[in-house]
């Protein structure tokens, strides 16, 4: 069993949505019999991370929170990492970030300081919700889509998977939502669509081998897409 | 098939127009809720509509995030 590290704040309507997706996850951990430390809400706090880092010394770091390309932030936006000035505390765990744009720089500089698996996305992390349900997220119907892409290969991962079947799941949870919603005719289903293709092309796992999407992102993140120094690059096709 | 160039300014109108006809499509009462989280905040679709027309980052973005979306057009300034 492993020591599980959840981290999850809560102060606004998109992080109420990954709040509860990691919430979700945590169950699944403590259903396995994972070892978890639960940080969330008002407990995400930059001090509680290191804090558990140092003390509890996770092997698995599941993490949800605003992110910029150098900048990953917890409860209040209060900045947690940033790149090549605090990123090597991550050293020698395995992590899943939920947030944007980090797969450019501060992941990948997580791994060439020996975290040993960063994944995340080089893109804005993006879906779509059903207002009447910002309460209640696990049962929004828009938002279901995402949730499943997030938490199923999570669970797979907790189970025993390795990295490649994660991201090889959340890619296919992807897939599986664009096939229900391309003839959909609900007025937000293009936007569902352009959102689950997005967040699809953009995730990104740096570890011993780097894998991602071959490259359909707009120039303007193709630009800013870090190269792999010293790793193997696997490109999974996406038709 | 090869991507067509636009300008960021055709970009931007195809945007807008993507974003207006969605709004359309709403009963008046839902139009002003959220319903996008992009960057990590949530925006009704006149918000988001306000973010592009003002040129903003978040608007900025999500023209090239909309014009990725279609797979048919790349922007070329």
């Amino acid at each position: 069993m492993a020591r599980v590290l959840i981290f999850r704040p809560r102060f606004d309507t998109a992080t109420l949505y990954g709040h509860a997706w990691l919430g979700e996850i945590r169950r699944i951990a403590e259903g396995l019999g994972h070892d978890v430390l639960d940080l969330e809400a008002e407990n995400a706090t930059p001090e509680n991370f290191y804090d558990a880092l140092e003390n509890f010394r996770p092997e698995i770091v599941i993490a949800m929170g605003h992110g910029s390309p150098e900048v990953f932030s917890g409860q209040d936006r209060r900045v947690v990492f940033r790149a090549c000035e605090n990123d090597q505390l991550m050293s020698g765990t395995q992590a899943y970030f939920l947030s944007c744009l980090m797969g450019q720089e501060l992941a990948p500089s997580m791994n060439e300081k020996d975290a040993r698996t960063v994944a995340g996305y080089i893109a804005e992390f993006t879906w779509v919700i059903h207002p009447d349900y910002t309460d209640r997220p696990l049962e929004d119907p828009y938002a279901y889509p995402f949730y499943r892409a997030v938490v199923e290969p999570c669970g797979r991962l907790l189970a025993g998977a390795s990295w490649r079947e994660w991201y090889d799941t959340q890619i296919a949870m992807f897939n599986r939502g664009i096939r229900e919603w391309f003839e959909s005719t609900d007025p937000h289903a293009p936007q569902i669509v352009a959102a689950l293709e997005h967040d699809r092309d953009s995730l990104v796992v740096y570890g011993e081998t780097m894998i991602r999407p071959a490259m359909r992102l707009p120039p303007l993140y193709a630009s800013l897409m870090p190269i792999p120094l010293g790793v193997t690059v696997i490109s999974a096709f996406i038709p | 098939m090869a991507a067509i160039p636009i300008t960021y300014e055709e970009a931007k109108r195809l945007t807008l127009e993507y974003l207006r006809s969605w709004m359309q499509q709403l009963p008046a009462a839902q139009r002003t809720r959220p319903v996008i989280v992009f960057d990590w905040r949530s925006w009704s679709i006149p918000e988001m509509i306000s973010q592009v027309e003002m040129d903003t980052d978040v608007g900025r973005r999500y023209v090239y995030f909309y014009i990725g979306s279609l797979r048919r057009y790349v922007i070329t300034g």
